[in-house]
């Protein structure tokens, strides 16, 4: 498979009052053409940071000041602005988590299809496209609905809306931000069944983004962890679900409603994500890390292959096994 | 080079913000710390008299002895200007104040209160607010005669009702903020809970809009000066000044411009009080 | 359809607002402390006069009697004879009225001409050093009395550097243009000032939604983004604002036709405040009420076909 996408040590600072932070810290991972990949977090990981630095869609302040992004073979990180204008939408497109604010509320969503078309297609050759698209994405009546506004639509139309949107330009790749979070359960499904399809359809790399382990599970072939600005697991979802090596990880699986049976106890885990503005010393993980160790907290932990494909950024990778069975035999007592 | 965001925030910004000092506020007292000390004693600062007539010099242009020159009865401009500082600002301060007091009252009450009270003073408010604010005044000032008690008695009667606005909204707003309703579950007595907490919250957008609608007084009454409806001479007032000014303007500039450049600064000082003051409610 | 349903809507509802108007307008001269006649021709007219004066004006009938007169008279456009000039108000009105219109529009014009460029402007450099020059002189224009402008700008353009007439005003479109063109600069400072600043803030709210970051990526470009996307969206607040400022510019010609010595109904306003002729003050009130009127009404229809999501009920 043909590597698509390639991130290395990307970092996005932001400068604050009297201080400054970094959303995304030394963040790598690459995609592969055609595979669905995963980046879980908690809200402030850093994981929607990292997209929209790819994509160079930041707010001042907040801005990139090292890394290097390859995609399809060009280092896209040294593009000018008009350069990398073309690699938007045509070869990198994104899809955003609340279609309500993505979508601009006072133009019909026909115009707001044709114009990601490109300039040389006539316009009965756009308005057939967009039919096309909206039918492909499961809109019924679509001649109508493209007059329409987004207000109009509901919750799950305006998503499928923005995928249209978005696939209107034949995207390889798809940097999806957390595109089912704001939708209702039910909706959720349909939509990740359609991204899947599409997906597949056409051959996309799909970078997806979300706080909800399972879905990430469901969806994607490899998958990265986030706390704290920085990858702390990475590995096929295979390997992961089977062989966790980060506490945190083994955190978020224990916390997470639709991993476990009804039998089995949920975990939250404890303590709350960490200030960007006073990380501790060590493991950034270590004040909620159950297994934490005066060494842990020493000096910061790089990330490092523990296993064939599996990274992880925990000196403990390797006891990782027995340290979860030691405390499941715990907990039964 | 990576170029990833709209636009890179300025190094000087950094700096800036780093002393975290409140710079709106202190240019506003820069400006308007001495004009307050040039209204209350002009004397300190010339001594000349406003109405003194120097038949030797008359349309003198800018020079040592007179900083702004002279106008045609031989005054200094310079005097003139010190010496009309504290008409402006007590016009400014005197036609906010019953405004002030009267519309937020209202305007808290018709808010925290409803019923027929809120009604009565919303249809108040569309009526005065059909009318043009300067046209109305000009109106009422048509029928009291000119001078400057009744500009004040003018502006009175139509200014209260942007306050009364204004404070009616916060209130309204403020009667769905949560802690209103637990302290009414609470079962404090209504005056309670609108001294200590409705109160406090709805009078700072009040007090900013005090200061900026200081501005717009100041303005208002130097121009009604200016059409001659407002200050009688020989009082010196800027607009009265700038007015004067207007036939020697081939020969002598200075008699209108030194006049206007007081009433910009003036101005000036207090939006920037203003603007200081949103961001020390933080308001925006 | 639904459009013009809102429309009449929007027309009745002025009504209420239409009759309290002519009542308060009509009750103008009433008001006055004294006796009407004495208060119109001074104190020194013949009583010969003053009942003239009386039994013309109706000034002897119940009130009520005289506003149903003058309710009459307003809607066969009759406002009364001007006492200064001896000729009816309505004449003088109609004739110095399109001076002041020409004037507003004008200004409305140089305003929203320059605030656009200069509002995008300012947003896409945001803190920088342009914008802040932006800024400092909106902060000059909002707390510069006007007339004082005007007559600094006559200073420069018409006495020093002669190109713009010194004052007066003739009929014929160019030089209409020239001569209104410092007057309506002077005027549209202040709104510009105004203008730039709710139209920059709004421009900045929308660069930072989720649908412009939504729209860049879809790679349109730079121009089109702007345009169609942040601008259309950015305006709608300040269009109101618009509104608003062109209602304050209704009564606010006044100081500049009184510097420019334009004829327009701003300096016959002054002129008959002075000279005590309440049937012209009246009239000129009265006009000026019914342009704010049409100016709310037109801004609420504008913003309604600008922004679709707000329902035309």
């Amino acid at each position: 498979m043909k590597e698509l996408l390639s991130i290395k040590d990307l970092v996005t600072e932001i400068p604050l009052r009297d201080t400054v932070v970094y959303p995304v810290d030394h963040v790598s991972f690459s995609v592969n053409e055609g595979e669905a990949f995963g980046i879980v977090g908690e809200s402030g990981s850093g994981k929607s940071m990292t997209c929209r630095s790819i994509l160079r869609l930041l707010q001042p302040p907040a801005h990139v000041t090292h890394g290097e992004i390859v995609y399809d073979g060009k280092r896209i990180s040294d593009y000018t602005e008009n350069e990398f204008a073309a690699v938007r939408g045509k070869g990198i497109s994104m899809v955003f988590q609340d279609p309500m604010t993505s979508l601009n509320p006072v133009l019909r969503i026909g115009e707001q299809i044709f114009e990601a078309f490109d300039a040389s297609l006539t316009k009965q050759q756009r308005q057939e496209q967009a039919v096309e698209l909206l039918k492909q994405v499961g809109i019924s009546s679509a001649e109508e609905r493209l007059k329409e506004y987004p207000h109009q639509f509901s919750g799950g139309m305006r998503q499928r809306a923005m995928i249209a949107i978005t696939l209107a330009r034949n995207p390889r790749l798809l940097l999806a931000d957390e595109p089912t979070t704001a939708l209702d359960v039910t909706i959720q499904d349909q939509i990740l069944t359609l991204l899947k399809k599409l997906q597949r359809e056409r051959n996309m790399g799909v970078v997806f983004v979300s706080h909800d382990l399972g879905v990430v599970a469901r969806f994607c072939e490899r998958m990265a962890v986030m706390y704290a600005g920085q990858i702390v697991e990475m590995s096929s979802v295979e390997e992961i679900f089977s062989n966790p090596q980060h506490p945190y990880t083994i955190g978020l699986m224990n916390s997470m409603p639709s991993l476990q049976k009804v039998s089995e106890w949920l975990v939250p885990i404890s303590g709350m994500p960490p200030d960007l503005r006073a990380l501790p010393q060590g493991c950034r993980f270590a004040p909620r890390c159950p297994w934490a160790s005066s060494e842990c907290e020493k000096a910061p932990i790089a990330i490092s292959e523990t296993a064939p494909g599996h990274f992880s950024r925990c000196l403990k990778a390797a006891e990782m096994k027995k340290l979860v069975s030691d405390a499941k035999n715990e907990r039964h007592e | 080079m990576l170029r990833t965001s709209f636009a890179k925030e300025p190094k000087t910004h950094r700096v800036f913000r780093r002393l975290q000092m409140p710079w709106n506020l202190v240019a506003a007292c820069i400006i308007l710390i001495p004009v307050l000390i040039i209204a209350i004693f002009p004397g300190w600062f010339t001594h000349q008299n406003p109405t003194d007539f120097n038949y030797d010099a008359i349309l003198s242009s800018p020079s040592a002895a007179h900083i702004f020159g002279t106008d045609s009865f031989g005054r200094d401009i310079f005097t003139r200007v010190l010496y009309a500082t504290h008409l402006d600002l007590e016009i400014g301060v005197f036609c906010v104040l019953f405004p002030f007091i009267f519309g937020s009252t209202m305007g808290v009450l018709a808010g925290y209160f409803g019923g027929w009270f809120d009604s009565l003073i919303m249809r108040i408010l569309d009526i005065v607010v059909a009318f043009p604010f300067f046209v109305l005044i000009l109106a009422i000032m048509a029928i009291l005669g000119p001078g400057m008690i009744n500009m004040f008695i003018a502006v009175s009667i139509v200014g209260w009702v942007s306050y009364a606005r204004l404070t009616r909204s916060e209130v309204l707003v403020s009667k769905k903020m949560e802690y209103v309703q637990a302290a009414q579950i609470l079962g404090y007595s209504k005056p309670r809970i609108l001294f200590k907490h409705v109160l406090p919250n709805v009078i700072t957008p009040a007090i900013v809009f005090v200061v900026s609608d200081i501005v717009l007084c100041i303005l208002l009454g130097s121009s009604l000066s200016f059409l001659g409806l407002g200050v009688q001479p020989p009082t010196p007032e800027w607009g009265a000044m700038i007015s004067d000014g207007q036939s020697f303007l081939s020969q002598a500039w200075w008699i209108s411009t030194f006049p206007g450049l007081a009433i910009l600064l003036v101005g000036i000082g207090f939006s920037l009080l203003g603007d200081s003051l949103v961001d020390l409610f933080r308001l925006n | 359809m639904q459009f013009f349903k809102y429309l009449i809507r929007r027309l009745l509802e002025t009504i209420p607002v239409l009759i309290v108007i002519s009542l308060l307008v009509f009750l103008m001269i009433h008001l006055i402390p004294g006796d009407p006649a004495v208060v119109m021709l001074g104190g020194r007219a013949t009583p010969q006069a003053l009942e003239n004066l009386r039994v013309e004006m109706g000034f002897k009938d119940p009130l009520y009697i005289q506003y149903f007169h003058f309710l009459k008279n307003l809607f066969s456009l009759n406002l009364g004879n001007s006492i200064y000039y001896h000729v009816p108000v309505f004449e003088l009105i109609s004739s110095r009225l399109g001076v002041t219109l020409n004037l507003i529009v004008y200004t409305a014009l140089i305003a929203i001409v320059l605030t656009v460029p200069l509002a995008i402007y300012s947003a896409d450099h945001r803190n920088q050093a342009g914008d802040q020059i932006i800024r400092v002189l909106g902060l000059v224009g909002i707390c510069a009395p006007g007339f004082w402008l005007a007559i600094l700008l006559m200073l420069a353009f018409s006495i020093k550097i002669p190109i713009f007439p010194v004052g007066g005003y003739s009929s014929g479109f160019l030089n209409v243009v020239k001569s209104l063109f410092l007057p309506a600069l002077t005027l549209s400072f202040g709104m510009i000032a105004i203008l730039v600043r709710s139209l920059r803030s709004s421009l900045i709210d929308v660069l930072k939604t989720d649908y412009v970051a939504f729209a860049r990526v879809k790679g349109i470009s730079k121009a089109r983004l702007m345009v169609r996307h942040v601008l259309r969206s950015g305006l709608i607040s300040t269009v109101t604002l618009l509104g608003v400022n062109l209602s304050w510019l209704v009564g606010g010609t006044l100081a500049v036709e009184k510097v420019f010595a334009l004829p327009g109904i701003g300096v016959l306003m002054i002129d008959s405040i002075s000279s005590r002729d309440y049937p012209v003050v009246q009239g000129v009130t009265l006009v000026f009420a019914l342009l704010v009127v049409l100016i709310n009404i037109l801004t609420d229809l504008s913003y309604s076909v600008l922004d679709p999501r707000v329902s035309l009920e």
